[in-house]
């Protein structure tokens, strides 16, 4: 007993060293759109490069708002962020973590990239555009015209012309 | 499903090409008729270089593509001119794709691949010195213009496919290499293609050649290495006459971005060994990998 209270007497100052210097990372208030106030680590947040650049600014002492992000959004924004603090992770692990993160309907990905586009988190952005494109690679143009809204300006003859260019593209 | 539904407003264009960027060609070209707008940003040349970087990042392709030996043509046994392309990581097959146009030898050969780009001559080029440029990802091709050397002799062709990085422009190049020097002649003649001009002009050696070369060919039996923009050429050439007479090697390396010539040093001056030559071709073919 006296030997191993001799190694921890040795563990112990180091981990508390480990210890106080993690605890250092100041904690961030975040506001949502709808008012929800967020307190996250700094270093789970400034991988967003917009709010490490208020950071950096001095501009973080108060609550930082985000009228972009609504509260539902952030908090998946946020939990993508903490699960991507630590790069060294396992690959595996982080890419299942991914997968299953993604897995959600296209409502939720249009909220996804608008957020990751405005708080600039680049590897967000890189898997939901992944994913967005998974889900609209097999389909039909008037699909994708009706999945955003997007109104045909082209005649039915110029339409006819650009199809006549590359007809297998339209095959099955 | 619907976005409208939900929100009030589009997508931004930033994120829309950042979707647009990882969707392969044939959606992409299917989409093109979406909209007038969705139609700008997939025929954008800076669309598309950002969709060759973006596209396919976690992996590439391999092409396959039979190689027409001088068996094949002696036998009259023409290969499939198939293709096949694959994915680099578990070489599983994506697609085939039948070799669009033909050759009055009846044998293709492949030059060479860039950015999904392939370069196709025929086999034998004292029989016709056609071109072609083919994109299989878009299913078009292009036979470039007629050659614009005048020769009288029937030289020792190689070909070469690269990109010029400087200017966005696919050229090829083309080294009619004269296998007996004769006095008053060049030794070889080079004329270069550039896609952007959709025009062959003739380019100088530029370098001085080995003064007692009697006799000169390519060495097709290596590869022809493509590293940091230059193109590399292995040709077998014997010096002097008699007793003094010895075979040697030179690589010719060939910058696509000044269309500059350069002689390689061999790692040794061992000009009789065969061996070593070839390790420094293995080295440039190690060091692309």
């Amino acid at each position: 007993a006296i030997q191993s209270s001799r190694f921890s007497c040795v563990g112990f100052p180091l981990a508390y060293i480990f210890l106080a210097c993690k605890k250092k990372s100041m904690a961030l208030k975040l506001k949502s759109s709808d008012n929800k106030i967020f307190e996250v680590e700094e270093l789970v947040a400034v991988q967003s490069e917009t709010i490490k650049s208020l950071v950096e600014d001095g501009c973080a002492n108060n609550v930082i708002p985000l009228p972009n992000v609504d509260s539902k959004t952030l908090e998946l924004v946020l939990d993508w962020c903490k699960n991507h603090v630590d790069v060294k992770l396992d690959e595996e692990k982080l890419k299942e973590y991914e997968d299953k993160f993604i897995e959600v309907d296209l409502a939720v990905l249009y909220d996804l990239l608008m957020a990751a586009n405005y708080l600039n988190i680049k590897d967000l952005l890189n898997r939901a555009s992944q994913k967005v494109a998974d889900m609209l690679k097999g389909k039909k143009p008037e699909q994708i015209r009706e999945t955003f809204n997007i109104v045909n300006d082209f005649s039915p003859e110029e339409e006819e012309e650009i199809r006549k260019e590359n007809l297998w593209a339209f095959e099955e | 499903m619907i976005l409208r539904h939900r929100t009030k407003h589009d997508l931004p264009d930033v994120i829309v090409l950042e979707i647009l960027a990882r969707l392969p060609v044939k959606s992409l070209l299917r989409f093109r008729c979406i909209c007038k707008t969705w139609y700008s940003y997939v025929t954008n040349p800076s669309f598309i270089s950002t969709h060759l970087l973006c596209y396919n990042q976690d992996g590439g392709y391999v092409i396959h593509m039979p190689r027409t030996t001088v068996h094949m043509v002696c036998l009259h046994n023409p290969h499939s001119q198939i293709c096949t392309v694959a994915a680099d990581r578990t070489l599983e097959t994506i697609s085939e794709f039948r070799i669009p146009f033909t050759f009055q030898s009846g044998y293709p050969h492949f030059v060479g691949s860039c950015n999904g780009i392939l370069c196709i001559t025929d086999f034998v080029t004292s029989k016709s010195k056609v071109v072609y440029l083919w994109n299989p990802s878009i299913r078009k091709f292009k036979r470039l213009p007629d050659t614009c050397l005048t020769q009288t002799q029937v030289p020792n062709v190689a070909h070469g496919f690269g990109y010029d990085s400087l200017n966005n422009d696919f050229k090829v190049v083309r080294i009619s290499l004269y296998r007996f020097r004769t006095k008053g002649m060049p030794p070889l003649e080079v004329e270069v293609y550039s896609l952007s001009s959709d025009s062959w002009k003739r380019v100088e050696l530029g370098i001085s050649w080995r003064p007692n070369v009697v006799f000169s060919q390519f060495n097709f039996t290596l590869a022809c290495p493509f590293v940091s923009g230059h193109l590399h050429w292995m040709i077998e050439m014997i010096e002097g006459g008699g007793q003094e007479r010895r075979f040697t090697h030179m690589i010719l390396s060939f910058d696509f971005n000044s269309e500059k010539f350069k002689e390689l040093p061999l790692p040794d001056e061992g000009g009789m060994d065969e061996l070593k030559p070839l390790s420094c071709f293995y080295w440039l073919t190690i060091f692309l990998l």
